[in-house]
């Protein structure tokens, strides 16, 4: 079925570089790109099918047993409904062109070929994961796209810390998605449905389990996603090629937790306790990553800290039951922060440094690099008509219809989008205006890297069009994603009341100053150099300021109250094991040595023709054999043998 | 032929090694060349038992049962079924890959072949064994083997180790000879016979049910092994040859599992029943301390090795929920492990070929200096830490998800297990692998094209049972239903 072929192209690729790769070369981009375009295509004439009414309902769908045996069965599916559809485009297409990117972005990299392969891994994986239909199918993608985010992020693995980075993300990750394998199993004890169709069928058949259920997987998606508490790997993920950041850390991957959590909405919705911590989680994470990308100087790890403050946005959303506007933003986020990340990378491969502090008057000589980083920049801001304002707007929508009513979700929400306005402006304007601070022999980057920047630089512009009002919000009918219709009272299905529809002016002024404080701020401030904040004002938040710059000291805490315990543990269980366990069978066994040599002696003065036969048994196999003297542990033991077997006699005559 | 297919594979290793003993000493190409075709033979009994098992067949299949010792009703009994199948194909392959990586093996030749094939036949033996006594020979057999192997062509302390494990098995088996005394005695008529067990049920009191079952327990206990009997394992995988820790891990160890299945469970299902906690407690146990202690470990054969305790416990907790799914995770969580940890232990064996070493902290940045055996590496870790796609995890889910219902608690914190394994299985890729490498490698060669073909087998059966595990999970099945049907488990689940 040629829906297969969607993630089975890549894997193929995958399969040749990793055996051919050394001879194919320089070539070996070739193989990659040839076969995502093969997914690029299918993944349109899945468009194309869904466009057909007889797919209306019931999408193109390939099914097969994993595991049948007994009463058990698990039937694994690829399905290609909207929603799953819309994941593919976004991960096939931008993915082809960061892809595309690469080919110059990592030009002389001793590893070259093998880069392309774990990028087509990369593909296979999570186009399984988009287009599983099934949680266990979706789980073994899910670390799939792990693995891969792990051998990319150590891609570079003489650097130690690209090789620490890739150990974290993969660890932190995997802490998150124990919650996901307990909620599969906590849903397949509860008899739940663990295909998507299924729970969307029956999202009731768990009971009073759904919102525990739904937490749990939620924590899967947290790790993935980079939530607060989980998301500490995402700025270290950095180490890894830009490349790399721009798609699987910022566009695809951890957009999956998002994807997870809109995908199985039916069954947070069945248990809306769960979209409370949604919400609560999604609202931390948003301004507090956001605070902190305020205070990076390094270009890297503001983007990063902007991405997890942005999935949190994802998520804000969702936790108002509002699952278009969660996915909305992930579109058009793919588009406008891969772009980011590329002109980042496009910038790097200039001034080889990440500091935005040196650097400064790229634009003349970075043209279409500094247009496209304004372009994505304004799109994350909020600039109307840009990408970003439109689903920035959907998202704020969601906040103010909250069923629950909670207030401080909006308020978390908008001051959310004005400090993201400020950091990218600010960022900008650092790298782009200005005089060159940093040695200023950079020049731009060659077509290949060019190219990709431009097309999506369309996306950013472009992508939110699909949801405009002139189209009748043409993306949330094709998506007809469930919401939460009454505060904790079932489901509906969106069809052009839920949230995201309802643009009041309040809400429309609201957004747009928000994005133009933010951008006017950051400009007077490091466009003008003029100070915000009263001197006084200043020297009293310091204390605050070194807080966030240090990213709320999480990472040390970490290290302080988890890492470090464990690794004690770890040694203390060692000590325990070769001291107490292992002490106490030394002991035993040096207990019985002296028993038997006292017993080896009698043998010897007495029975010496019994030993003799014994030594003559073993004698064949030579001195070294004879040197072990086992005889004397044979005769030990027989000892207890007979022992044991008169005590047995008398034990049954006893009882039986 | 056919009919006594299971005879010549046992007897054919057993026969070769008595034969081995009149080969010439000198001629090794000889010796080395005998040792390959006789397990080579095995080989191609296991892989024509394949094309003829009928997993769905009732009893036994390609049985045969010869009055052995008539007095006291001795048989030699032998037979087929689908828990033992998966074990004799495990140990079919390994056998032949274990003596082909023998050739860094150049002292005595002549002992190491006759010494090998003894313990092949003898493993076989207790794998294919439907008779108490014959059970317990073949058992013993395989002990005095390995003690030697470990004894003589092991590493510096390999006397310390090659002792220890002997007398911790040995402790074992005279517990496990007391439990096959009471069940002969307590049986009537007298028998050794484990279907006539089975089926006649022996009439001990609950009591003593309980100390006989405890008897046999601690006897497979030691083997599988199950914390606190675990100790001998680290000491003799260190000390043990490269192909003899292969054989250790990926064959013997699967004996005490098999047996707990074989006869344990079956004839006193009461007590199984009852046992159903201590199996999960112990079990969670093993993965989180055998974890733990594995994650500080500074030598690479010694992590491996602690790791197979943490695999080991997901076969308990496989066990403990006494379901279908459950016993099957359990069972194939088994062979997965002997082809995982056997090639583990080809890799960490390849590696210390080159450098003499096993230090951790020697190495550093190999990924770039040897790619294949860095890929090799990666890739029998990923195995390791239950990577989904590869088999371990197919093994590990489906023991978690059947111990879920019975003992939810305990399932739940034995996946932080899951974490625990990640951890230490990537710090040690990052200190092989990663970083930079310390100049004194740098006349480092890469793995040789036999080495690579010593690995691909391996790596094919990771991969199709951890994309495709309904053919293994088939042949297994339904004999664990019945099995599970004999207990009183739950088999629907």
């Amino acid at each position: 079925m040629l829906l297969s072929l969607i993630p089975l192209l890549p894997l193929a690729a995958f399969v040749i570089l990793i055996f051919f790769g050394r001879r194919l070369g320089k070539f070996s981009p070739l193989v990659s790109l040839t076969a995502l375009m093969g997914s690029v295509l299918l993944s349109f004439s899945m468009l194309g099918l869904l466009q057909d009414a007889r797919f209306a309902h019931t999408p193109p769908t390939v099914a097969w047993n994993w595991i049948l045996f007994g009463g058990r069965r698990l039937t694994f599916a690829l399905l290609a409904d909207p929603l799953a559809v819309t994941m593919c485009l976004v991960v096939t297409v931008i993915g082809w062109g960061i892809m595309l990117y690469s080919v110059g972005y990592m030009k002389g990299d001793p590893r070259y070929s093998r880069f392309f392969a774990y990028l087509s891994l990369f593909f296979a994986s999570m186009l399984t994961l988009v287009l599983a239909d099934h949680l266990v199918l979706l789980y073994i993608a899910w670390e799939g796209v792990g693995l891969c985010s792990y051998l990319l992020i150590s891609f570079w693995f003489e650097k130690p810390a690209a090789a620490a980075a890739g150990k974290k993300a993969f660890l932190t990750t995997r802490v998150g998605d124990l919650g996901l394998l307990l909620g599969i199993l906590l849903l397949a004890l509860k008899g739940g449905e663990l295909s998507f169709r299924g729970l969307a069928a029956h999202p009731e058949a768990v009971g009073p389990w759904a919102a525990l259920a739904a937490v749990l997987l939620f924590w899967g998606a947290v790790g993935k996603s980079a939530q607060f508490p989980l998301h500490v790997w995402l700025p270290d993920a950095m180490e890894g090629p830009t490349a790399v950041s721009a798609l699987i850390h910022a566009a695809t991957m951890v957009a999956a937790g998002v994807y997870l959590t809109a995908r199985a909405f039916p069954l947070f919705l069945a248990g809306p306790e769960a979209l409370q911590v949604v919400g609560a989680t999604g609202a931390v994470t948003t301004f507090f990553a956001a605070t902190i990308a305020c205070t990076q100087t390094d270009l890297k790890k503001i983007l990063a800290y902007s991405t997890i403050s942005q999935l949190g946005f994802m998520m804000l959303a969702l936790g108002c039951g509002a699952a278009f506007a969660g996915m909305f933003h992930l579109v058009t986020h793919a588009a406008f922060k891969a772009l980011l990340f590329l002109c980042a990378g496009s910038v790097i491969h200039a001034v080889h440094h990440q500091d935005v502090t040196r650097m400064g008057g790229l634009l003349r000589s970075m043209p279409i690099t500094g247009a496209t980083f304004l372009i994505a920049a304004f799109a994350m801001a909020g600039v109307p008509p840009l990408a970003g304002f439109w689903s920035k707007e959907a998202v704020l929508a969601a906040a103010a219809g909250d069923p629950l009513g909670r207030g401080w979700l909006l308020w978390t929400a908008a001051a959310t989008a004005g400090l993201t306005a400020f950091y990218i402006t600010r960022a900008g304007i650092l790298i782009f205006l200005g005089s060159p601070r940093g040695n200023g022999q950079a020049h731009e980057s060659s077509w290949t890297m060019t190219v990709p920047l431009i097309f999506l630089a369309l996306g950013a512009v472009g992508i939110g069009w699909i949801n405009g009002p002139w189209t009748g919000h043409a993306f949330e009918r094709f998506l007809h994603l469930p919401v939460w219709a009454a505060a904790g009272h079932g489901a509906a299905h969106g069809t052009g009341h839920g949230a995201g529809v309802g643009h009041g002016p309040g809400l429309l002024i609201l957004s747009l100053v928000l994005a133009g404080g933010g951008i006017g701020l950051a400009f007077l401030r490091y466009g003008l150099g003029v100070q915000l904040l009263p001197e006084r004002l200043r020297r009293a938040g310091q204390p605050i300021y070194r807080v966030i710059a240090n990213k709320y000291f999480i990472d040390e805490l970490y290290e302080a109250v988890l890492i470090r315990p464990f690794l004690a543990i770890s040694r203390a269980l060692f000590r325990f094991d070769q001291r107490g366990v292992d002490g106490a069978v030394n002991g035993a066994g040096l207990a019985g040595l002296w028993v038997s040599r006292f017993k080896g002696w009698v043998d010897r003065r007495i029975v010496d023709g019994a030993v003799n036969g014994a030594a003559a048994v073993t004698g064949w196999l030579g001195a070294g054999v004879r040197g072990l003297q086992t005889g004397w542990v044979q005769h030990y033991l027989l000892i207890a043998v007979v022992g044991g077997m008169v005590l047995l006699l008398l034990l049954i005559r006893g009882w039986a | 032929m056919m009919e006594t297919i299971l005879s010549w594979m046992i007897f054919l290793p057993l026969g070769g090694a008595v034969a081995v003993l009149f080969l010439p000493k000198g001629n090794e190409r000889l010796i080395r060349g005998f040792g390959l075709a006789v397990t080579l033979a095995v080989l191609a009994g296991a892989l024509l038992l394949w094309r003829g098992f009928n997993p769905s067949a009732a009893g036994f299949q390609w049985e045969q049962k010869i009055a052995w010792i008539p007095m006291i009703g001795v048989h030699y009994h032998v037979g087929l079924d689908g828990l033992n199948f998966p074990l004799i194909l495990l140990t079919g392959i390994l056998g032949v890959i274990a003596l082909l990586a023998s050739h860094t093996i150049t002292e005595r030749i002549k002992e190491y072949t006759f010494l090998y094939l003894l313990l092949l036949g003898g493993m076989l033996g207790t794998f294919l064994a439907l008779d108490l006594f014959l059970f317990y020979v073949f058992w013993e057999v395989v002990l005095v083997p390995m003690y030697f192997l470990i004894g003589i062509w092991g590493g510096p302390r390999r006397e310390y180790a090659a002792i220890k494990f002997f007398l911790y098995t040995l402790a074992g088996s005279v517990l496990m000879l007391l439990s096959i005394l009471t069940c002969y005695f307590a049986s009537t008529p007298h028998t050794f016979s484990i279907p006539a067990l089975i089926q006649q049920g022996v009439t001990l009191s609950g009591t003593v049910q309980w100390w006989v079952f405890l008897g046999f327990f601690v006897a497979f206990a030691i083997k599988v092994p199950i914390f606190p009997f675990h100790t001998w394992l680290p000491d003799a995988h260190v000390e043990a040859p490269t192909p003899i820790s292969v054989i250790l891990a990926g064959v013997l160890l699967k004996m005490g599992g098999y047996a707990f299945l074989r006869i344990s469970f079956p004839i006193f299902p009461e007590v199984a029943r009852g046992f159903g906690i201590v199996f999960a407690v112990l079990g969670a146990i093993n993965v989180i301390y055998g974890g733990f202690v594995a994650m500080a470990q500074t030598d690479f054969k010694k992590l491996v090795a602690y790791s197979s305790v943490a695999h080991m416990g997901f076969v308990l907790l496989g066990f403990a929920g006494l379901t279908l799914t459950g016993f099957n995770g359990a069972m194939l969580e088994m062979f997965n492990h002997g082809i995982i940890t056997g090639a583990m232990f080809l890799v960490v064996g390849m590696l210390y070929e080159r450098t003499h070493t096993r230090e951790l902290s020697a190495f550093g940045g190999l990924g770039a200096k040897v790619p294949v055996y860095g890929g090799m590496l990666i890739f029998f870790t990923l195995a390791s830490l239950g990577l989904p796609g590869l088999s371990g995890f197919v093994s590990e889910f489906l023991a978690l998800l059947g111990c879920f219902p019975t003992h939810p608690v305990i399932t739940g914190i034995s996946v932080l297990g899951l974490v625990i394994g990640a951890g230490y299985f990537l710090l040690l890729l990052q200190r092989v692998l990663l970083g930079q490498m310390p100049e004194k490698w740098a006349g480092l060669t890469d793995l040789t094209v036999r080495e690579i073909w010593l690995l691909v087998p391996l790596i094919g059966f990771t991969l199709w049972i951890g994309f495709w595990p309904k053919v293994a999970l088939g042949w297994q099945s339904p004999s664990l239903a019945g099995l599970l049907y004999r207990i009183g488990g739950n088999a629907a689940w």
